[in-house]
């Protein structure tokens, strides 16, 4: 849209200058092909969690070759524990994961020295979900209430934030940790509610199997809105291979085009990657979550990470006790490698 | 200590050899000569003061109660252990330890065949030099059977069938016969009187079966301390000849002089 | 009196094993129905706790991505014990051999049994990367410290008698073992074998549900071993393959459990079999 309004000499240098910097920035990592086969950069992402839904984009840039003509070799590794792709990624066994907002924050924090580059979901995953004998709709409903989450420090801090928003007070409701099993103690009875659970995935398969869940977004409680999962690199990374991680982010986001135009164009390797997959729910999830792939606002490109929501959440955690400075969210990402970004000056993000 | 004067020598038993008075029949040459050794564990003397001579073709019986040191003799006659004091002069010897020291779990051919197989022979050969030995102590048809399964008596056998297979001329026996029933011992005896009167080997036989003594040796040595042990005082044995036999080898001594004799035995033992 | 004795050996064998066969399966029947019985009347949803028969339409369903599943976990249980037997046994001797090195290894080696495998496994592919190396170690971590004790416990329990034999024989150590001790010492270190085969199957589980195979664009495809279905088949609500893939591990371990009851029994008849001669 902004193109439209623009001279058409201004457009033509900004064409320019993206051609010029396409050019020099390929030309130190690969040798133009003259006849022969091009040498490929080799990279490994390891996910946070086994192939989903949510991976569709990354999927269907391996499966639709956007990788190869992007000049890499991409090895998609599941992860061997759910809560330690920043430990792989510090440890050097990955190039890339795939980590949440919070879990940034907090390695941040602790003096980590890595950086999200790419959103893969704008919005919170995270939701309340209830059963019809014990619905949980509102703040207020928390009274009196058994919750179950997956023992994250954070969040037992949404559920503080909620009880506060809905001035319940925290001695009425109980916590349970129930690890990463949310669901079947919900349906069990054991919990009234789970808190953890993701509103695009294991709510869905909840509806699907006719349970007739309540589902609550956190940011509908009183929880800031942040990026549920992000693509994340060391800061090394970043400095030292920008060219890489440019390709890379970019090819994420044709196959995010790719996945929005098709869905089955993410569907189809995702089963193939993990067999165990029902594919009913996978193409529910991803229905449900196309909605909050992209940016709200069009002008700005899939992946992209906005640095005054992740300043208040950063706000929000230091104001929980989560993290001692709620100054480390400055330099926790950077937008510059999105599609059509990184033009010119380094944004100071 | 000495032998009654007024007893006759008896006369001679059924199944005797022509005996030999006197100068010994030939004997060979001297396996084994010990001088005033002495040996023990833990700083302490468990023996001492043992002078012992044997050669090729003479079989030596040392009689002694339990615990008086008799395997520790047989350890330092084979070399396992080092003597404390004195020396030890002998040919490499065949140990047959008290509970046969058998494998189990393998066969009676196996078992017999290890001392040619630490030796370097191939199995093949091994076996079948087994298998020989082992028919000639009667075991040939069950040379394949696992020595689990065997009898008591069959397994003396073969414990006598490696020791005899090393080859070594000296042999050191403890007990050989002490886990056998009674039947079963008297044919062992007759077994081992024959193998090794024509093997030309030179024997050191310990055992508590003084019968057992008279029967199979020439001498009869009692291992014992050579003082009574005052309280709280250790004195280690020594060995102490017994009294001359007056029957011959392989006598069953069924007479009064083998009475004579084992009672003099029993009064050395008790002194 | 005898000879009855004799012919009859071989059934009462025969009879003895066909009844330890059946036993546990008559158990498994009345349990299995029990539970179908319990899961039916009481209207349990299946997602909380499926019946039986819930559990074998899964496998039937399912039996695909299952057997592929069992494939990849037993490679690595197989794998694994390989390599576990072979660490364990030489380290069994060595311990055997040296009291010092026993005196000053043992506790460290009780000491790495106390890890627990949910922390030592994801450590492994922070250490070692992802692949099959990290899922072979964590397997022959867990696995060969049993056969370490047993090969110890095994020649130690060798007779001092034949110990003495060999001394006088002048046997090298070489010798020793390769004469004597290995063959000796063989039952006892088939039942750490068997200890060991069932830590390796715990071991596999967790080592492959914490690390499945990658996909590339050359190859899309990944599999998982019997853990890995286990841990996707929970969030998606499949209760019913979730434990369609614990039988099977447990019919796995059983399995090798009773393989090598079986090269047991063989290699050491029992004293009191009746195969042994009177």
């Amino acid at each position: 849209m902004i193109l439209l309004r623009t001279s058409s000499r201004t457009l033509a240098t900004f064409a320019l200058c993206g051609a010029l910097t396409t050019a020099v920035a390929s030309c130190g990592e690969m040798e133009e092909p003259v006849g022969g086969v091009k040498t490929r950069d080799a990279v490994t992402l390891v996910l946070d969690y086994f192939p989903n839904a949510n991976h569709a984009a990354i999927y269907a840039a391996q499966a639709s070759g956007a990788f190869e003509r992007a000049g890499l070799d991409v090895t998609i590794q599941p992860p061997n524990d759910a809560s330690t792709p920043l430990k792989v990624l510090e440890a050097g066994q990955a190039d890339f994961v795939v980590s949440y907002e919070p879990e940034i924050l907090l390695a941040r924090d602790k003096g980590a020295k890595i950086q999200g580059v790419q959103a893969l979901v704008q919005s919170p995953l995270t939701s309340v979900v209830s059963l019809p004998k014990n619905p949980v709709r509102t703040a207020a409903d928390f009274k009196g209430t058994t919750i179950g989450t997956s023992g994250l420090a954070y969040q037992a801090a949404y559920l503080e934030t909620i009880l506060a928003e809905g001035q319940v007070d925290p001695k009425s409701v109980k916590r349970v940790d129930l690890g990463f099993n949310l669901t079947q103690p919900l349906i069990a009875s054991r919990v009234d509610a789970s808190l953890g659970a993701f509103w695009n995935y294991e709510a869905i398969e909840l509806e699907r199997q006719k349970k007739k869940p309540i589902t609550v977004k956190v940011e509908d409680l009183g929880v800031p809105t942040y990026n549920e999962l992000v693509l994340t690199a060391t800061e090394d990374t970043v400095a030292k291979r920008g060219p890489v991680v440019r390709r890379f982010v970019q090819a994420i986001g044709f196959g995010a085009k790719a996945v929005q135009e098709n869905p089955a164009a993410g569907i189809d390797p995702i089963m193939a990657a993990s067999k165990g997959l029902d594919r009913g729910l996978q193409e529910a999830s991803l229905k449900a979550t196309l909605p909050v792939m992209f940016p709200e606002d069009d002008a700005h490109p899939f992946g992209w990470m906005d640095t005054t929501a992740w300043a208040n959440y950063a706000r929000w955690m230091e104001s929980k006790d989560l993290i001692t400075n709620s100054r480390v969210a400055a330099r926790a990402i950077t937008n510059e490698y999105l599609a059509g970004e990184g033009v010119g000056d380094k944004t100071d993000s | 200590m000495s032998v009654r004067d007024d007893i006759p020598p008896p006369p001679a038993a059924k199944n005797a050899r022509p005996s030999t008075d006197g100068p010994a029949r030939d004997l060979g040459p001297t396996l084994l000569r010990a001088t005033g050794a002495a040996a023990g564990f833990g700083g302490r003397d468990v023996i001492a003061g043992i002078d012992l001579e044997v050669r090729a073709g003479e079989t030596v019986a040392i009689v002694g109660r339990s615990g008086c040191g008799k395997t520790t003799l047989l350890h330092l006659l084979a070399g396992l252990t080092l003597p404390s004091a004195g020396s030890i002069d002998a040919e490499p010897a065949a140990l047959m330890p008290q509970r046969d020291g058998l494998m189990p779990w393998a066969t009676a051919r196996d078992n017999a065949a290890l001392p040619l197989r630490v030796a370097g022979i191939p199995r093949r050969e091994a076996h079948r030099l087994a298998d020989g030995q082992l028919a000639a102590l009667g075991l040939g048809h069950a040379a394949g059977r696992r020595v689990a399964a065997l009898s008591g008596g069959m397994r003396q056998r073969v414990a006598l069938a490696r020791t005899l297979l090393t080859g070594r001329k000296l042999l050191l026996l403890d007990e050989p016969l002490a886990a056998v029933d009674a039947l079963t011992r008297s044919e062992l005896h007759e077994l081992l009187l024959r193998h090794l009167a024509t093997g030309g080997h030179g024997a050191v036989l310990v055992t508590h079966d003084l019968d057992e003594a008279v029967r199979l040796a020439d001498r009869v040595l009692v291992l014992r301390p050579t003082r009574e042990l005052p309280a709280n005082q250790h004195v280690p044995s020594t060995l102490h000849p017994g009294p001359t036999l007056t029957g011959k080898v392989g006598d069953r001594l069924e007479h009064r002089g083998g009475d004579v004799l084992r009672l003099a035995l029993l009064t050395e033992l008790a002194a | 009196m005898a000879s009855t004795h004799v012919s009859s050996a071989a059934s009462i064998t025969g009879r003895r094993r066909t009844r330890s066969v059946l036993a546990p399966l008559a158990l498994l029947l009345v349990l299995g129905a029990a539970w179908e019985a319990f899961a039916r009347l009481r209207d349990i949803d299946p997602i909380i706790l499926p019946a039986p028969s819930d559990v074998a339409s899964s496998m039937w369903t399912d039996r695909s991505l299952l057997l592929e599943g069992l494939g990849r976990t037993t490679s690595i249980v197989l794998g694994g014990i390989l390599i576990a037997a072979i660490l364990g046994i030489a380290l069994g001797a060595a311990l055997h051999r040296s009291p010092t090195a026993r005196r000053a290894v043992e506790p460290l080696l009780v000491g790495s049994q106390a890890v627990p495998i949910p922390v030592l496994a994801p450590l492994l592919v922070i250490w070692l990367g992802f692949g099959l190396t990290p899922q072979l170690v964590l397997v022959v971590i867990v696995a060969f410290f049993p056969v370490a004790v047993a090969t110890r416990d095994a020649l130690a329990g060798l007779s001092p008698e034949t110990d003495l034999v060999l001394r006088n024989l002048g046997a090298t150590g070489s010798q020793r073992l390769r004469l004597v001790e290995l063959r000796g010492a063989l039952p006892g270190i088939v039942t750490g074998l068997r200890l060991a085969v069932v830590f390796a199957v715990i071991g596999a589980v967790f080592a492959d549900s914490t690390g499945s195979s990658a996909t590339t664009a050359a190859d899309p495809t990944s599999s998982g071993g019997l853990g890995r279905i286990v841990q996707d088949a929970i969030p998606q609500l499949a209760t019913d393959r979730a434990f369609a893939a614990i039988a099977l591990l447990a019919a796995l371990a059983l399995l090798l459990f009773w393989s090598l009851g079986a090269a047991e029994r063989r290699l050491d008849p029992s004293p009191h079999s009746p195969l042994r001669t009177p």
